[in-house]
């Protein structure tokens, strides 16, 4: 139905509003998850709609309306994530305390434990982060998971496991 | 603390009514978007023909004028060409010049 309404050019608009409405939420603590700035998922939030709406003539539907926008935002996201790894290597290589910086956070309200534990999933490779969020935070099954990062289900059960058990370890180590 | 118990509360916030905020905020990028699109589109065909034929008249007067001075230089050197070759078989046949002086003629060296 919100698919014929976004291939006709009268309807597309009030079509693609719908989508705004439902997904922005979804697909904003989507990114925040990953880049914890809210003033960066603020902008790649935006930039991934304006993708998906320049974009809309080239989706065919094969996929869920939510599948596709997870895509654009997951590839907006890591894309802006190796743009930052690259912008802030610090020049004393000295590593730098994350959770300081998620700590100062005007809109971060959790205690140490829980800096510890986002400092925890920080440590984990993006692939592996965007799993384990995906699974832990949004709840979503290895189905859909798979079906956004096009990663077998055996796959993304070993990679969890693997998050998890790396979490845990960091947590008791420096708690 | 239980692992689970991380995900019961939420340790990030956003500024209220941030959401409706947003969702209007995209509208209007998208909308902006689709302006500049739609300004761009109008544009590129007159640009397109204007560009493609000045481009097209450049070319072809870089190429005249590369033929009109290939020409021309061409016959230039060949009057000076043979012209100088006269010379010089005027000069050896009305002037006998020894073959060290005629050397040096040539290579410029007195």
């Amino acid at each position: 139905m919100i698919l014929e309404q976004l291939k006709d050019c009268t309807l597309r608009n009030a079509a693609f509003s719908l989508i705004v409405e439902r997904y922005s939420k979804q697909i904003y603590w989507h990114i925040r998850n990953m880049v914890l700035s809210h003033d960066d998922t603020n902008d790649l939030v935006q930039e991934t709609f304006i993708k998906a709406w320049s974009g809309i003539d080239s989706f065919r539907g094969e996929s869920q309306i939510s599948t596709w926008l997870y895509r654009i935002a997951i590839n907006e996201t890591l894309a802006f994530l190796k743009k930052k790894q690259i912008e802030t290597v610090p020049l004393d290589n000295e590593e730098h305390d994350f959770t300081d910086t998620i700590e100062s956070d005007a809109y971060f309200c959790g205690d140490k434990a829980d800096a510890l534990f986002r400092k925890a999933i920080g440590m984990l490779p993006e692939k592996q982060r965007l799993v384990f969020n995906m699974k832990y935070y949004e709840e979503m099954k290895y189905e859909e998971i798979s079906e956004i990062l096009g990663t077998s289900v055996g796959a993304l059960k070993a990679s969890y496991h693997i998050a998890v058990k790396k979490i845990e370890t960091f947590i008791k180590d420096n708690n | 603390m239980d692992f689970n118990d991380y995900k019961k509360h939420s340790s990030f916030t956003t500024p209220d009514g941030y959401f409706e905020k947003l969702n209007w905020e995209i509208k209007e990028a998208t909308c902006k978007h689709v302006a500049t699109e739609s300004r761009r589109r109008r544009l590129t065909p007159k640009y397109v023909s204007i560009m493609s034929y000045v481009a097209t008249i450049a070319i072809i007067a870089v190429v005249a004028t590369g033929i009109f001075l290939n020409t021309s230089n061409d016959s230039d050197s060949m009057f000076s060409m043979s012209d100088e070759s006269d010379f010089i078989e005027n000069m050896l046949t009305d002037y006998p010049i020894d073959e060290y002086t005629f050397y040096c003629y040539l290579t410029g060296n007195e």
